[in-house]
């Protein structure tokens, strides 16, 4: 099956959309593998040394044969060391990563990109210890000299999963159908949000409103947000809840014409501790 | 019946002065008793009545905002209602002339909102009068109007209409004449679901085949929300796999969902505002509900569907929210 594309641009496209600290979701093995090609793409541009983690699964061919049956041919960057493919279990000790790491930036490389199969080694080890792991890699992150795509499997990772996924991610959430990441008053969203994926999105929105709790305002920017149907609405209102209660105040900001005619109609903005406002403003 | 009762009346005229002789007496009674008098009628009507009735609270609504879908102008209706209660009123008089529309497909709609504003208004201190005028008045439009009307109002008074046929019966009524003709053309696209991630696929596909058909950019997103709507709720609630299928003609758009789960029999679901309630559902059918000009329920043999239908070119105002 032929994946869909990943979410095309409806304005211009942030040039670090696959930097930075990602969660990547993915539907299936297609989605996987997509997703992992744009990010390497983007790398490699970047003149970085990318590093792929790849988990041994039976019955899935190579890593390498399945980015080619991609129609992307990493042999160049192979063959001049800008890429390489490692066992992910390299990467779960944290004395390996960083020599991982310093052995790029010693190789003259600026910067350098791991990925890694979250949801595979999930299934060797428990949350809580892969969880220790992730905040590590998010340490590394934010030395700015690393990025790191963590593949999640969407029908192997359970909401509290995800939602702890999702507040380690802090550059965002990459699937096929939404994109999100942190702005500096909350977050920002791409893409489409409908019943195969509300749950996600509500996942998102609750990230946020824990992360704003003690401010008690948080703002979703909804401009690159082309579709939005009543069970995204319910899950805004779920995830929301308890933080709106409480006294927050979440603005939903920038939606589309049509976006905001879809919150107005629903009522969304006479909801308590709900303001709507519209493109261009807020 | 009690005075805080709703009371819906039709009234047929031949000419502006006949539609005044039967209204004026109403209103001005209404007036008299501290109704406020709600108006969504033509200029001239509306100068005529405000004319009659000097000093009293009249309000005009504009005829053509109003009259653009039915559950949107049913809304209007009770928020009018409850702003004017919530004033200190004790009761509304609205007098409205009905946009029917120029097909038999609108014709239609505009008959099945008369049926629901008897379920969804009733409860209001509302009494509500639906001007027709007999010029050019469809023999379809007649029949809906008998049959969807408790009351008439006639010169003297309010009399009792022995042929009303009751909303959920009304409601009922197979309309599958209106649409086999376009149903027995291939369809402009067709999409088959079985999961949920299908559905960005088909509002790809609905979308590219209306643009294709030149329909405006505006009504193929409203009508593309509520088709992903309705099949989402054909995978959620009823069950897969959910053929979707759209067709275009010069005047509507429509699209059948059809699934193959027992389907619903609420001829009324998405006729009343979601709260604010995390929890509360209905909100999809609602949205649907505001962003096509129709919705007819079908069950046979191939399963449960839902047609949803909009005119393609709606004269004087945009869609409204």
């Amino acid at each position: 099956m032929s994946p869909l594309p990943t979410v095309p641009p409806s304005g211009p496209v942030p040039t670090d959309d696959w930097d930075g600290h990602l969660l990547l979701l993915h539907e299936s093995e297609a989605d996987r593998i997509a997703g992992l090609i744009a990010w390497a793409r983007r790398g490699l541009d970047r003149g970085e040394k990318v590093v792929l983690g790849e988990a041994p699964v039976s019955g899935r061919p190579p890593m390498l044969l399945q980015l080619r049956r991609h129609g992307w041919d990493p042999g160049p960057a192979l063959a001049d060391g800008r890429l390489e493919v490692l066992p992910v279990g390299r990467f779960l000790p944290s004395e390996e990563r960083r020599r991982i790491v310093e052995d790029a930036l010693d190789e003259g490389f600026p910067s350098v990109r791991l990925s890694a199969e979250s949801s595979a080694a999930l299934a060797t080890m428990p949350a809580p210890s892969y969880q220790v792991v992730e905040r590590a890699m998010a340490d590394l992150c934010r030395t700015g000299r690393v990025s790191a795509l963590c593949q999640y499997a969407r029908s192997r990772t359970p909401g509290s999963v995800l939602a702890e996924a999702i507040e380690t991610h802090a550059d965002g959430l990459r699937h096929r159908l939404l994109h999100a990441r942190e702005t500096g008053d909350g977050i920002a969203v791409a893409g489409e949000v409908d019943i195969s994926n509300a749950d996600v999105f509500e996942e998102l929105v609750r990230a946020l409103t824990r992360t704003a709790a003690s401010r008690g305002d948080a703002r979703v920017d909804l401009a690159h947000l082309r579709f939005l149907d009543a069970a995204a609405v319910g899950a805004l209102l779920r995830a929301s809840e308890g933080f709106r209660a409480a006294g927050g105040r979440l603005r939903l900001a920038g939606a589309s014409r049509f976006l905001d005619r879809v919150l107005r109609l629903l009522r969304v903005d006479e909801v308590p501790g709900i303001v709507v406002t519209p493109e261009g403003v807020g | 019946m009690s005075t805080r009762d709703y009371r819906h009346h039709a009234l047929l005229y031949g000419s502006a002065d006949d539609l005044l002789s039967s209204a004026e007496p109403f209103l001005r009674a209404g007036a008299e008793e501290g109704d406020v008098v709600v108006l969504a009628c033509r200029d001239d009507v509306t100068e005529a009545v405000r004319s009659a009735l000097p000093g009293a609270a009249v309000v005009s609504l504009d005829r053509d905002a109003l009259y653009v879908r039915s559950a949107a102008a049913i809304t209007r209706c009770s928020d009018e209602v409850r702003r004017h209660l919530a004033a200190g009123a004790p009761r509304v008089r609205m007098l409205g002339e009905v946009d029917y529309g120029r097909h038999p497909r609108a014709w239609a709609e505009w008959g099945r909102y008369e049926a629901v504003c008897n379920a969804v208004l009733s409860g209001l201190p509302l009494w509500h009068v639906c001007a027709y005028a007999t010029a050019g008045l469809p023999d379809a439009v007649r029949d809906n109007i008998v049959r969807t009307h408790p009351l008439w109002l006639a010169e003297d008074g309010p009399v009792s209409n022995d042929r009303f046929v009751p909303p959920d019966d009304y409601l009922a009524e197979p309309d599958d004449d209106l649409w086999r003709a376009m149903e027995s053309t291939p369809p402009a696209s067709q999409t088959v679901l079985s999961r949920a991630t299908g559905l960005s696929g088909l509002r790809e596909h609905f979308t590219a085949a209306l643009h294709r058909l030149t329909v405006s950019r505006e009504l193929a997103e409203e009508f593309v929300a509520a088709v992903s709507e309705v099949a989402g709720n054909g995978l959620m609630h009823g069950r897969p796999p959910v053929l979707a299928r759209l067709w275009v003609d010069a005047h509507s758009l429509m699209c059948a969902v059809t699934d193959h789960g027992p389907g619903i029999d609420d001829h009324l679901i998405g006729f009343t505002p979601p709260d604010h309630d995390a929890r509360s559902g209905g909100r999809g059918l609602w949205l649907v509900r505001h962003l096509c000009d129709g919705l007819a329920l079908h069950r046979d043999d191939g399963g449960f569907t839902v047609r949803l239908h909009s005119a393609r070119n709606r004269p004087g105002s945009r869609p409204q929210g």
